[in-house]
């Protein structure tokens, strides 16, 4: 009986150490070096065509969305603003807001709307060719959903995350953007300090 | 017994108790003609109710609409009504069930109120006085 018990003892502990082992979280579970995500492009701005390779040297932050985006692109956009304030050296951060939105936002209106949040933001966007090029390359979904029984024509459904880029153009991590704010931070700051 | 009747009348045709909490509307970006309303309706009586509709004089169009997430893809869409169920309340906030305003004619001042009149299920129209918030400011909590 003594011997029995023992061995239950050593099955429940064994089944707590390997589920430890699958499920507990990793910090790199928002890495995404190894995906083979990213990759240089080149877009429209308010100021002319830009690159990522033009901001090698610095860590980006880019953010897909429209610019027509009443709710999440304006809280995402709000949330980078307010998280790159409690984050040190991110004065040296650039973050590009990437409208997928080509047939209603202009270079100049999605420049407006990502400085609307912080001065410091670029707006971009592109041709439907350049869009649907760097959306493949970073695996953004987006998708035109006709509305024609609304005011807004048409929305635009599509990735809501954040891609950390490190300084030598790297995709690194990729976290939604409703996460944590804090783990934000602090994947942030992993990649400011570690590249 | 007349007026047992005329109370039982006043019953049948009582309309929902609903109060309105932190009624507000997001900053409008400069530029932009859109922005979202939130707020939470509490419903004190024994029926369920639906908002039906929403006006304004301050914009052309208003709808109900809601936001879901799913594997980090957001998705924007229409509804026709929302529930606010018997004893109970809805909640209108960011990335859920919200009020859309589109066409906004003229400017929505921080800080100051808007009325919009909000249409229900049971043909009770009420008009609520919206404060307009810096919703992308720090603390802004939404309801």
């Amino acid at each position: 009986m003594k011997i029995f018990f023992i061995l239950l003892t050593f099955i429940i502990l064994g089944f707590g150490i390997v589920y430890k082992m699958n499920y507990a979280p990793t910090e790199n579970n928002y890495d995404i070096l190894q995906a083979n995500y990213g990759g240089d492009f080149t877009l429209d701005s308010k100021a002319g065509k830009i690159s990522l390779s033009d901001f090698k040297g610095k860590v980006t932050i880019l953010y897909f969305g429209f610019a027509t985006c009443p709710d999440v692109c304006p809280m995402s956009l709000s949330y980078l603003s307010k998280a790159l304030k409690k984050v040190e050296g991110s004065e040296d951060v650039q973050v590009i807001f990437i409208s997928v939105d080509y047939k209603r936002d202009t270079p100049s209106k999605a420049d407006n709307y990502a400085k609307f949040f912080n001065k410091q933001f670029i707006g971009a966007t592109g041709t439907k060719e350049e869009i649907d090029q760097v959306v493949s390359q970073y695996n953004v979904y987006y998708k035109f959903i006709e509305m024609p029984d609304s005011a807004i024509e048409y929305t635009v459904d599509h990735t809501s995350r954040f891609f950390i880029i490190n300084r030598d153009g790297k995709a690194r991590k990729m976290i939604r953007s409703d996460e944590d704010q804090e783990i934000f931070i602090k994947e942030l700051t992993a990649v400011i300090k570690n590249n | 017994m007349k007026t047992l009747l005329l109370l039982s009348i006043f019953s049948l045709c009582s309309f929902a108790k609903l109060s309105f909490i932190n009624p507000h509307i997001a900053h409008v970006i400069p530029g932009s003609k859109i922005s979202a309303a939130f707020l939470i309706i509490k419903n004190d009586s024994d029926k369920a109710v639906d908002l039906v509709g929403v006006k304004s004089d301050f914009a052309k169009v208003i709808e109900l609409h809601t936001h879901e997430m799913e594997e980090g893809v957001m998705a924007m869409r229409k509804v026709e009504k929302m529930t606010i169920p018997a004893h109970g309340e809805l909640v209108l906030k960011s990335k859920s069930l919200h009020i859309m305003i589109f066409k906004i004619q003229e400017e929505l001042k921080l800080d100051s109120k808007r009325k919009m009149e909000l249409s229900f299920s049971d043909g009770t129209k009420e008009n609520v006085d919206f404060k307009i918030i810096d919703v992308y400011a720090k603390g802004y909590k939404h309801p």
